[in-house]
C-alpha cells in the first residue's frame, strides 16, 4: 500500500518536474518566468501530496494492525510450544522423584505422571499411576511421599498391580 | 550439576522439535547460497562466505570495470571532438556523448535493478521463515512482549522496503539516470531534479534504518521491563508452591528458557549467515561498480567537462541506489536477529 502511494509520487513528481523543464525553458525572461516557475512549483508540491489522498480513513490502522495481529499469533505458537516443553520437563522429573523414593522403599515401579496449566502461569503435577506390585507399607509410604511433595493427593493416586 | 543435567534434559527435549525447525530453515535458504552457508547445525564462517561471494561476483566486477574503461573512452572522445568542433558544434558532440554515456551505462544500471530485485525477494522469503523461528524461541526464552513487538516491527519494514523496491526504486533510478542525463545534455533545471531524487532516496532509506533502530530500542527497553516482570510474577507464585514440587516446577522452566535460548542463538546465528551469504556478492559488485564510474567521473573531468563527469558519476550512484532499498532489507533483519540475540532473558 505504502509502496504503491511512493511509486505514485515518484511518478507523478519526475512527470510535473519534465513538464515544468520545458515549461521554464519556453518561459520568456522576466516577470513571466517568475510566474511559470511559481506555477511549476505548486505544480510539483500538488504532485507530491495528492496520492495521499487516495488513503482512506482508517488503512493505515487496518495495515499496521494485521503485522500485530501475525505477530500476536507467532507468539501464541512460542508459547504453547513453550508450555509443551515445560510440561514433559515436569513430568519427568516427577516420575524419576517417585521412582527414586520407590527404589529407596525397595519397591519395584512403574510411574506415570500428568501435569495441568495453573491459573498463575505455570504447570503442576496433578496426576500419578503407579503401576506394579507393590506392599501396603510402601503404598502408604510412598502415597504419603506424593501427597507431601509434588502436592498429588490420594484421591488423584491411581494405583494398579501391572496384571491385566 | 544438577541443574546442567536439567539443561541437558531440555535440550534433548528440543532434539525433537530442533530437526523440523532446522528443517524449515534450511529448506527456506535459497539455492544460490546453499552451498556456502553450510547446515544449521554446522555453519559456514563469515571470512569464507564473503571469498565466495567475491569468487562468485568477480567475473562481474571485471565487466563493470570494462564498462567504466569504456564509459572513460566515449569521455575522452567527446572531449577530443568537442576540442576539435568549436563552438558551433559543441552542444552537438556534448549531446552524441552523453547518450554514448548513457547508453553505456544503462545495461549495468539495468542489471543491478534485476539484481536488486531478486535479492529483495530472497530476502523476504527467507526472513519470512527466519523471523517467526527466532521469535517463537524467544518467547519461549521469556521474552514474549519484546519479541511480538519486534516481529511486527520487522515483518512491516520488509514488507514497505519490498514493496518500495518493487514499485518505487526502478522508477526512480530511471528517473534519476534520466535527469542525471538531461543535466549533462541541457543543464539547468533537470541538474536539480536529479540531486532532490539522490537526495530523497538517501534520506529515506537513512530514515528507515534510523527510526527502525530507534523503535526496536524503546519497544525493546518498554517490553523487556513487561516480559521481566512477567517472569518476576510466575517465580513469586512458584516460590509459593511445596519445597519439592516447587523446586522441579522452577527448575523445568529454567531449564526449557535455556534450551530455547540455545535455540534462538542457533537460529538466529545461521540466519544471520545466510543473509550475509545473500548481500555480500550484490554488495561488493555495487561497491566496485560505484567506484569504478567515480574514478571514471573524476578522471573524465580534465578531458570532457563537468557535466560529462558529472553523469558518470552519477550513473555509478544510480546503481548505488538501485541495491540500497534490497541492501537494507538484509541489514533491516540483521539488526532484528541480533536484537533478539542480544536481548538478555529474564
Amino acid at each position: 500500500m505504502i509502496g504503491e502511494i511512493l511509486g505514485e509520487m515518484v511518478l507523478r513528481l519526475s512527470a510535473s518536474a519534465l513538464i515544468s523543464a520545458g515549461a521554464m525553458s519556453l518561459a520568456p525572461e522576466g516577470r513571466a518566468k517568475g510566474a511559470v516557475r511559481l506555477a511549476c512549483s505548486l505544480m510539483c508540491v500538488l504532485c507530491l501530496l495528492s496520492p495521499l489522498a487516495s488513503l482512506e480513513e482508517g488503512e493505515t490502522e487496518a495495515w499496521a494492525e494485521s503485522y500485530r495481529a501475525n505477530a500476536e499469533r507467532v507468539s501464541a505458537e512460542g508459547e504453547n510450544s513453550a508450555r509443551g516443553q515445560t510440561r514433559l520437563v515436569i513430568e519427568r522429573q516427577s516420575r524419576e522423584y517417585i521412582l527414586g523414593k520407590a527404589k529407596e522403599l525397595g519397591e519395584e515401579v512403574r510411574v506415570s505422571v500428568r501435569a495441568v496449566w495453573q491459573e498463575e502461569g505455570y504447570f503442576v503435577p496433578w496426576e500419578a499411576e503407579i503401576e506394579g506390585k507393590i506392599s501396603g507399607k510402601g503404598r502408604l509410604r510412598l502415597g504419603y511421599i506424593m501427597e507431601n511433595d509434588l502436592n498429588i493427593p490420594a484421591s488423584r493416586q491411581r494405583w494398579t498391580d501391572g496384571e491385566e | 550439576m544438577k541443574k546442567c543435567a536439567l539443561i541437558l534434559a531440555a535440550v534433548l527435549l528440543f532434539a525433537f522439535s530442533l530437526p523440523s525447525l532446522a528443517g524449515d530453515l534450511e529448506e527456506a535458504v535459497p539455492d544460490r547460497v546453499r552451498d556456502r552457508v553450510g547446515t544449521s547445525s554446522a555453519p559456514g564462517g563469515v571470512s569464507e562466505i564473503i571469498r565466495n561471494a567475491l569468487d562468485d561476483s568477480l567475473g562481474e566486477i571485471r565487466q563493470l570495470g570494462a564498462r567504466a574503461l569504456g564509459i572513460f573512452a566515449a569521455a575522452l572522445l567527446t572531449g577530443t571532438a568537442s576540442a576539435l568542433a568549436g563552438e558551433k558544434g559543441v552542444g552537438a558532440v556534448r549531446l552524441c556523448g552523453t547518450a554514448a554515456i548513457t547508453a553505456l551505462s544503462a545495461s549495468g544500471v539495468g542489471s543491478m535493478l534485476s539484481m536488486a530485485g531478486e535479492l529483495s525477494e530472497q530476502i523476504s522469503a527467507f526472513a519470512a521463515v527466519l523471523l517467526p523461528t527466532v521469535a517463537s524461541a524467544c518467547v519461549g526464552a521469556g521474552q514474549a512482549a519484546s519479541s511480538a513487538a519486534s516481529l511486527a516491527a520487522t515483518t512491516l519494514v520488509l514488507d514497505l522496503l519490498a514493496d518500495v523496491s518493487a514499485r518505487v526504486t526502478r522508477p526512480l533510478v530511471y528517473c534519476f539516470a534520466a535527469a542525471s542525463a538531461g543535466a549533462a545534455a541541457f543543464g539547468g533545471y533537470t541538474r536539480s531534479l536529479a540531486r532532490l531524487i539522490k537526495w530523497a532516496a538517501a534520506t529515506v532509506l537513512t530514515l528507515t534504518a534510523m527510526l527502525f533502530t530507534a523503535y526496536l530500542g524503546i519497544t525493546g527497553a518498554v517490553s523487556g521491563g513487561a516480559d521481566a516482570a512477567a517472569v518476576k510474577l510466575t517465580k513469586t507464585a512458584i516460590s509459593g508452591l511445596v519445597p519439592v514440587v516447587g523446586k522441579i516446577v522452577s527448575d523445568a522452566a529454567d531449564s526449557v528458557a535455556s534450551g530455547f535460548v540455545i535455540l534462538r542463538n542457533t537460529a538466529g546465528i545461521f540466519g544471520m549467515l545466510v543473509i550475509l551469504a545473500l548481500i555480500a556478492g550484490p554488495a561488493l559488485e555495487a561497491a566496485a561498480g560505484y567506484l569504478f564510474f567515480k574514478a571514471a567521473a573524476i578522471l573524465s573531468e580534465g578531458v570532457a567537462g563537468q557535466e560529462i563527469s558529472a553523469l558518470i558519476g552519477d550513473m555509478g550512484t544510480a546503481m548505488a541506489l538501485a541495491l540500497g532499498s534490497a541492501g537494507l532489507s538484509g541489514v533491516i533483519v540483521f539488526i532484528s536477529v541480533t536484537n533478539a540475540i542480544l536481548r538478555v532473558s529474564s
